[in-house]
Formats: C-alpha cells, structure tokens, sequence
C-alpha cells in the first residue's frame, strides 16, 4: 500500500534542507533513496548504513526512517545520480531481506551546479507514491506523466522494448510498449499517442501496414518512426513515401533515436 | 528356438513398444530439462530486474557501469549474459563499448573463452559466436585460430564474423580475409559483408587485393567491398579493372568507379557509356541522373535508342532527374516504345 505524500509535506521540507546542507561544503553531490517501509528500528538503521558502507562506499551515508510518512530516506553525500541508483539495488536487497519494504523506491541525485528546488523535491517525493510497489523509480527531473508527451513502441524483441520504455521514461516520454502489431494499433486508437516507434517486421501486422493504417486513421497527424533491421534502399524509399518521419537502422544509437525523436516532438 | 509367427510378430511389437517408449521418454525428459532452464532464466531475469533498469537509465553516464551486487549463481549469470548480449546486438555507438566492458567486468569474456578450448564443436561455435557479440579483442588470435581449424565448413562464417568484429589491427582482418577468400572463393558478397562487421577501416587490405590481378576471388572481394565507399587511394586501381579480361570484375570495377564520379574524367565516363558490355552502359547512364553529372545529354539519348531494356530504361529515368534540361521529347516516349521488357 503506498501512502499519498501530500504536496509541499514535511518530508519534502526536510529533505530539501538536507539536501542543500550537504551540498554547502565539502560535497559537490548528494544522492537520495526513499522507500515506504513498515517501521525500523535505530538499530537497524545504523545496520544499514554499515552495510551500505561495507566496501567504503558510501562513508557519510545518512539513514533515517519518518515516522509521519512512513518511509525511509538514505542521504549518500557525494554520491551522483549512477552511484545511488547502484546503491539503490542494495539498499532494497536489504529492505526484503528484512522484510520490510512496503511499497516502491525512489532515487534521485543532486549537484552543487543543479541544486534541489522545492518543487524538484516535491515532484521527487511525488515519485514515491506513484512507483510500483517493489519498483525502482528514477527521478531525473522529468514532467509528471500528465505533461509527458506519449510514444507507442512497436517491437517483437521485449529486451529492447525494456531498454528503450526506462530510456524514453527518463527522457520525459510517456511510453507504451506492444510486441505486435495489432497491440500496437489498438495502443493507437486508445492512446492517440504524439509519435509511434515501429519495427517494419512485426507479427500479425508488418511496419507497413501499420504506417498505412496511422495515416488513415483520425489520428493521421501522429508521427512515425522506424527502428528496423531491414533497411536497404527500397525499403527506407517505400517508408517515406507512405509517410514515416524518419528511418532508423539497427543496430542504432539510443543517443541518435533521443536526438531525432526531440527534434520531432519539438 | 522355433517361435509361431504370432509369438514373432508379438516380440517384435514389444521390441517397437519399449522403443517408442524410450524415445518418448528421453524426449519429455529434455523437454522437461529445457523448460525447467527456461524457467529458472525467466526468474533470474525477474530477480534483476531492477539491476537492468539501472543500466538502462545509466548507460549514458560517466561512470561505468558495475555488476550487480552481491553473488551471481551461474543460472542468474547466464541470464545477465542473454541480455546483454541481446541489447549489444540491437545498440550501436559508444553505449555498446560500454556494454561490452561490463562484460569483460563480470567475467564473461574468460569464461567464453575457456569454452573456445572445448572438446564439442558446438560449444567452440556458440562461444566464438558470444565472444564476437562482446567485442573480445584479447581473443582475436584464438579465434583466428579456430577459423583455421573450420576450413571450408560453415560454421567459419560464424567464426569469422566474430573474428572481424573483434579484430584490433589490420594484421589480423588481412589474415581473416586471405583464409576465407582460399576456403569459400564463392561466398564473396558474404566475405565483404563479415568483413565490413570490422570497426577497423577495410579500404588498404581492399586495395592489396586489387594488386592480384591474376586471381580473381580477391579482386572481386575487393571490388564488392569497395563499392559504397569513396576512397581515392582505390580510384587508380579501379580504373585499371575496367579493361579486365573477366567480365564479372569490369562490371564490379564499374560499380565501383562510378561511385568517384568527382573524380571521373568526362572522357572516361563517355568511355563507360559505350562500353561494350550492356551492364556498365546501364550503371554508367544511371551514375548521370542519380549524382546529377554534367553530361552531354545526347549521349543519354543515345542510350534511349540502345538495344538493352535497362539501359533504354536508365536513359529516360537519368533524363527525368536531370530536371528540366533532361526533357527532350524522347523522355515521353518510354512507355510508347513499350517500356516494358
């Protein structure tokens, strides 16, 4: 069960004064982990934190649990977004091995250069409540899902699906995945999404079928991109012609797709 | 011992029955086998979720990217390999050089290569295969090795690609191209192809191996693997092919030369235009339209009258792009002609 942290709560308030405190001097850094958990112990929070610094890590690691909200916050000073991410994973292995994670995770990590705003907090505490249980979440500063701009994938491979769905998340998206192609139209009917990413060889409809179908439908405007391993000249010809904004081969650089799907959505 | 035929007939049907029911058995048994592998992957995948989250949202990073924490089981490390050898196989650019020292990291690389020296031929293939997918550049030499070993089989496209894709100098793609061309002289198109998986540049051992102009599989490797690039170190030799006794290579010359049209005297292309052979008229009058060459439009009318389909056919479609200068009444004509062949 997660718990709804309200806006500009005093968990928001704390942290943010946390954060920029140890961003002052020496840190030019400081990483952040929340997790809803049942109650813990001192005890147990100055094990954790002695666990978390078993290799020498994370030396000024700060672990306390809100008794209001129900969470515990571990403070990582010099540690950058990567780092607590990483640390993050262990920070839950020993939450469930303690059986006392309750709902989701969130991470998030601030600079010297990027100070944290209160509404930065807010929306990262936000997080917490929105994640999955068990689920990691990732704070970069992106809009809140309602703002997002939405993207359907189209992709038999569910590894690059994976891969692309927490990229594209991170870069602001709203993603939604669908192994084929009859999935991904009706993604398209329901979603009216801005921008669809598809593989030109799909089950039960091909990539061409699908551009065709976006471009008579009342959702025409929508844009389309390819992401396939087929394109040789004829192909990337017949894409354009039946109205795909852009062409991309695997294997591809997410850097470039980010780049081109930015230039599109913009 | 004399049997009635009844007796026979019924031992033969129980020799069959147990048969059968052995092969179904054995048969379940690895099918049994394999789902429980497939699920046990399926978990460890499950289990790491989180752990591939995080090298999704950090793969851009600066730091590298470490191995999960804690220990692996060899199950849970297999699964992590499956992975991300699937996204190094999709993901190009500077991520997948991070993929693959993360690979390296977590130990993947020693322990295909431990599996190179593998008695089963099928454990050696699967191997190279990964090892090539990981960009193993310590294992380029024994690799090569393997190649060696393969000689004319299949499987030596396998090993090869590998070898290419690992390869760190041009010592060693030399060696890969020399060792294919002796063992699969067919397979040319293939050989460029393995080849250009190299991140090293093909283009010098491409330009040696126009230097055998006596034999013809490298010279044709070279011209495929040459065709597509603009280098002007592979203009003079190119040029020289186009009066080649085989016809095969003075069209594969042609092909190739036409992509240096900057460089091509006017004269030359003239030359190419009327050159005997249909195909190099064809690709030559195709060049004209497609780079948009200053060309004595006559020349493609000419070619509009040739007794060849597709040279007729490049004529009016390098008329057409020629725009308005490329329109004399013959471009109209094509389908009145019977532009079909």
């Amino acid at each position: 069960m997660n718990t709804v942290y309200p806006a500009e709560s005093g968990l928001t308030q704390r942290l943010f004064a946390q954060v920029n405190d140890t961003l002052k001097a020496p840190w030019t850094e400081c990483g952040v982990i929340a997790a809803s958990t049942h109650g813990i112990n001192r005890h147990l929070l100055h094990n954790f934190a002695a666990r978390l610094n078993k290799d020498g890590e994370n030396p000024a690691v700060q672990v306390e649990y809100e008794e209001d909200t129900g969470c515990v916050v571990f403070l990582l000073p010099g540690q950058s977004l990567a780092s607590t991410h990483f640390t993050a994973l262990s920070a839950k292995n020993l939450l469930q091995d303690a059986d006392l994670l309750i709902g989701g995770m969130s991470v998030a990590g601030f600079s010297e250069s990027d100070p944290p705003t209160e509404k930065a907090m807010n929306d990262f505490v936000s997080f917490l409540d929105g994640s999955e249980p068990s689920e990691i979440a990732v704070y970069h500063g992106q809009p809140r899902a309602s703002e997002a701009p939405t993207v359907v994938m189209i992709d038999p491979n569910a590894d690059l699906l994976e891969f692309l769905n927490i990229r594209l998340g991170l870069q602001g998206y709203d993603v939604m995945p669908a192994q084929d192609g009859k999935e991904g139209l009706r993604l398209v009917a329901s979603f009216q999404p801005d921008l669809v990413i598809t593989e030109l060889a799909l089950p039960a409809l091909d990539g061409y079928q699908i551009i065709h179908r976006i471009r008579n439908s009342p959702n025409r405007d929508c844009q389309v991109v390819v992401l396939t391993d087929q394109a040789v000249e004829q192909d990337i010809c017949k894409c354009f012609e039946l109205g795909a904004a852009d062409v991309i081969k695997k294997p591809f650089s997410p850097k470039e797709l980010e780049a081109r799907l930015k230039r599109l959505l913009n | 011992m004399w049997m009635e035929p009844f007796d026979q007939a019924a031992t033969v049907l129980y020799a069959l029955s147990l048969t059968s029911a052995g092969g179904f058995a054995a048969l379940f048994l690895l099918r049994a086998r394999r789902g429980d592998a497939d699920e046990r992957t399926r978990q460890s995948l499950e289990k790491h979720q989180d752990y591939f989250a995080y090298l999704s949202a950090n793969i851009d990073g600066a730091e590298p990217l470490l191995p999960p924490p804690g220990q692996l089981s060899p199950i849970e490390l297999k699964a992590i390999q499956s992975k991300l050898l699937e996204w190094i196989e999709t993901i190009g650019g500077e991520y997948r050089g991070r993929l693959t020292a993360l690979c390296r990291e977590l130990g993947l690389v020693e322990q295909e290569r431990k599996r190179l020296r593998s008695p089963k031929h099928a454990v050696r293939i699967e191997a190279a295969y990964r090892l090539g997918i990981m960009r193993a550049e310590q294992c380029t030499d024994e690799l090569l090795q393997l190649l060696e070993q393969e000689g004319g089989e299949s499987t030596a496209f396998v090993v090869g690609r590998s070898a290419a894709k690992c390869a760190e100098t041009l010592d060693q793609l030399r060696r890969l191209l020399l060792h294919l061309i002796e063992y699969h002289p067919d397979a040319q198109q293939l050989i460029a192809d393995i080849i250009a998986s190299s991140s090293l540049d093909p283009a010098p051992l491409y330009i040696e191996l126009l230097r055998m102009e006596d034999r013809e599989t490298p010279v044709c490797v070279a011209l495929i693997g040459l065709t597509g690039r603009n280098d002007p170190d592979a203009f003079g030799p190119l040029n020289r092919f186009i009066s080649s006794e085989c016809k095969e290579i003075r069209i594969k010359a042609a092909k190739a030369l036409l992509q240096y049209s900057h460089m091509l005297p006017m004269e030359r292309l003239g030359d190419l235009i009327r050159h005997s052979d249909w195909e190099i008229r064809a690709v030559a009058i195709k060049a004209i339209g497609e780079w948009q060459l200053d060309f004595d439009i006559e020349a493609l009318n000419e070619g509009m009258a040739d007794e060849e389909w597709w040279v007729r056919h490049y004529s009016a479609a390098s008329l057409a792009q020629l725009g308005p200068a490329g329109y004399p009444d013959r471009a109209f004509d094509l389908s009145a002609e019977g532009g079909t062949r």
